[in-house]
């Protein structure tokens, strides 16, 4: 077996100056509160569990630097959504064309869907109408996707165009596109 | 028209939805909008009610928070450049300033080879920074010229962080020996084909020079064929990091370029089965070969054998794990001879599948998982099986009984019936569904009997929640199955004279459902001495008591945790 000499591998660890403490307190108590929130979103739009986690991790850095500066920040959920969906819109524009493997998030959705019981009837059709919504807001793209989810998260229209650097105009018009979309994949 | 009298658009509507602007005024009046709202209302509620009420479980992202902490001290933390107007000033005196100079001195002179080895160095140490424990997987060019001919390949190799466990996949084994010789002859690592520390320690007896982000040593010892006359480590200039190497030997010369650079954190799962590779036995070797798999991937861990003592069970479960679920999303898992067991720290998945095509589609499957070296294969197709039978067996087709069904009796004698039922496309559809939904219970069987509870409860949390989806997806498959079966033998039932009674869940599902199973095939594949009524009846109350036992909120939490007290060993 090939050992490696413990020095060479051991990991570089810089310990955090103490003038960050007060930022860490108020970083650890928002990644408390909105990490499981922020991986969610990212599933949600569409990643996979490895790049949800990569920008999950990408994103809370980020946080941390940001609260570092001794910023203060309004609505640290707000930020956090909005940096999450411009990375995750980033990493599906960078890798379009992978084949995403594993379990969709419809799919994941539907198998809950259809584990809550209730009669025989209601649960094929729930599960079929359930199984078609997920697969209509899968098949858009993925900005209408963010502004779908982004509006589900209570963000205003204003709001979404900020995090996405785009016009209010064209948001309204990327969720109109969104709704007209999901109605005409429903029937 | 003023704008009361015209219908709103569907982005007016929305946005009237949204509560974004006034409110329309024509919306109190028209009937026609308001409906449109509120089907608007009902989509978005919908999509709300997906989300809220069925949003995944939470996954917890493994030891997320302290890696990003760890990571947060390491990474050096972004500057906001020209924040202010002196410097602004200051960043535009410092640019002209650094053209000039750049004019004079290239940069890459500016520092000498040793300092150019050690920033490499430090960012070689960064890779796994803030990683307790890591897996570092690289992917390497390797080029050896002669004067007589050139050689390549590409070949991985994996280590783990900061165990130093390693091992190499893939390439010219041949090439590849003959360089880690090299490289251990020299005092360099084979596992770090393209080190600064190494070089740096090797380069002690030689002159180096550095220009343009090249470190170039001459070796001042003398040696045998073995021994490096000079090499080139070539560094990124992004981040110092060494991204090729060349070895400059008396008669020969290796390049080694790194492809590829993967770094994720050992758990889960924790693959710490990386023993050294054994030569397989001959009689495996024989085996292998008369399988006659193009796909050797199986080759990358056959040998594997975990060291011992080593606890990694939890870790190996994990594994085993993500491998049964890679097979059950390729379908791979219904109505096949699939096995997925544990064996000497890694997974090894034996079976027989349909055909190439089939085994194909599950290698790939198999190989996307990040784990991939250690997941052993053996899977043959029928074709091959008949193969090796060396196609003596003749045709095995059975003649097809010609006599009535025995239901078909009960349907044509009874005085009721007023629109026949048709008995052989109902017999068709019901063994059908009865099949398919039988591969479902295997299946879940073979999961339940897997990981029981002991086992289930030491697994990661992604391991549980992959293990209650695929359950979930089986029990739903035969919730389907049984409500197919109720409606398309209502006509059938219809016949009995007597109410049915009141159902009551089934206490033992699963086994209850095996025997439904056999009793449909009794009934609607003819088995000669089947009672049809007492048989149609049975079926009927079997069915209105899996129903019940199926729509049960609980039975999917209890599948691994509190196990049924009457499921058996799979078939």
């Amino acid at each position: 077996m090939q050992r490696a000499d413990s020095q060479f591998l051991l990991p570089l660890l810089i310990a955090a100056d103490a003038s960050a403490e007060a930022s860490t307190d108020v970083f650890e108590l928002s990644y408390r509160e909105h990490s499981s929130g922020v991986f969610r979103h990212l599933v949600l739009l569409g990643l996979d569990s490895a790049a949800a986690e990569d920008i999950h991790q990408e994103t809370f850095l980020r946080l941390h630097f940001e609260l570092k500066k001794e910023r203060q920040l309004q609505s640290p959920r707000w930020w956090l959504l909005k940096v999450t969906t411009n990375l995750a819109l980033n990493y599906l524009r960078d890798n379009k064309g992978r084949k995403e493997l594993g379990g969709t998030p419809a799919q994941d959705i539907l198998d809950r869907a259809c584990s809550r019981g209730a009669d025989a009837e209601q649960l094929v059709l729930g599960a079929e109408r359930a199984r078609s919504l997920s697969r209509a807001l899968d098949q858009l793209s993925p900005q209408q996707k963010a502004c779908v989810h982004l509006r589900a998260e209570g963000m205003r229209y204003a709001e979404i165009a900020e995090a996405l650097g785009v016009s209010i105009s064209t948001v309204e018009e990327y969720l109109t596109r969104a709704i007209a979309r999901i109605r005409m994949n429903l029937k | 028209m003023s704008y009361l009298d015209r219908h709103l658009n569907d982005q007016e509507l929305l946005r009237s939805h949204d509560g974004e602007g006034k409110r329309m005024a024509h919306l109190e009046r028209c009937w026609t909008c308001r409906a449109r709202l509120r089907e608007l209302e009902n989509l978005t509620r919908e999509i709300v009610h997906l989300r809220e009420e069925h949003l995944l479980p939470n996954i917890q992202v493994t030891d997320s928070f302290a890696r990003i902490r760890m990571a947060a001290a390491v990474r050096p933390a972004p500057r906001r450049l020209l924040s202010s107007t002196v410097a602004r000033v200051a960043a535009v005196s410092g640019f002209a300033a650094l053209l000039a100079l750049t004019a004079v001195i290239w940069p890459g002179r500016l520092v000498s080879a040793n300092d150019a080895l050690r920033r490499s160095e430090q960012a070689e140490q960064r890779i796994a920074a803030g990683i307790p424990r890591a897996l570092v997987r690289q992917t390497f060019h390797l080029r050896r010229v002669t004067s007589v001919d050139v050689r390549e390949t590409s070949y991985e190799s994996w280590l783990e962080w900061p165990s130093g466990r390693w091992r190499t996949v893939g390439g010219d084994p041949q090439l590849l020996s003959e360089v880690q010789t090299v490289l251990r002859e020299n005092q360099l690592r084979p596992e770090f084909p393209i080190s600064a520390a190494s070089f740096l320690r090797w380069a002690n007896n030689a002159t180096t020079e550095y220009d343009s982000w090249v470190v170039t040593a001459h070796s001042t010892l003398r040696g045998g064929a073995g021994t490096l006359v000079a090499a080139e480590l070539r560094l990124r200039p992004a981040d110092w990091r060494p991204v090729s190497q060349k070895l400059i030997l008396s008669s020969r010369t290796f390049e080694i370029r790194e492809t590829g650079l993967l770094v994720r954190a050992a758990s889960p799962p924790d693959l710490l089965a990386m023993a050294p590779e054994a030569s397989p036995s001959p009689v495996v070797s024989a085996i292998k070969r008369s399988l006659l798999m193009p796909d050797r991937i199986e080759t990358r861990l056959a040998a594997t054998v975990l060291a011992p003592g080593a606890k990694h069970e939890v870790d190996v479960n994990a594994l085993e794990v993500e491998v049964w679920n890679a097979l059950h999303r390729a379908g791979a898992l219904k109505g096949s001879d699939l096995a997925v067991s544990a064996e000497g720290g890694g997974v090894v998945v034996t079976g027989t599948v349909a055909n190439r095509e089939k085994r194909s589609h599950l290698l790939d499957a198999l190989r996307s998982l990040d784990w991939s070296p250690w997941i052993s294969v053996q899977i043959e197709t029928l074709e091959d099986v008949r193969q090796v039978a060396g196609a003596a067996s003749s045709d095995t087709r059975q003649a097809i009984r010609a006599t009535p069904l025995p239901i078909e009796q009960f349907l044509s004698s009874s005085p009721s019936t007023k629109d026949k039922v048709s008995i052989v496309p109902l017999a068709n559809l019901v063994i059908t569904v009865t099949d398919n939904s039988a591969h479902d219970l295997f299946a879940l069987r073979r999961l339940v009997a897997r990981f029981p509870e002991q086992r289930y409860r030491l697994l990661p949390p992604r391991s549980r929640w992959l293990l209650d989806a695929m359950g979930l997806e089986h029990i739903q498959n035969i919730r389907l199955a049984i409500v197919r079966l109720q409606a398309a033998q209502h006509p059938v039932f219809a016949q009995l004279a007597d109410a049915s009674p009141s159902p009551s869940a089934s206490e033992q599902p699963l086994e209850e459902f095996e025997l439904l199973h056999s009793l449909l095939h009794a009934v609607y594949a003819g088995a000669a001495d089947t009672a049809p009524v007492e048989g149609v009846r049975a079926i009927r109350e079997r069915l209105q008591s899996l129903g019940e036992a199926f729509a049960d909120e609980e039975l999917p939490a209890r599948l691994f945790t509190s196990r049924i007290p009457t499921l058996r060993s799979p078939r």
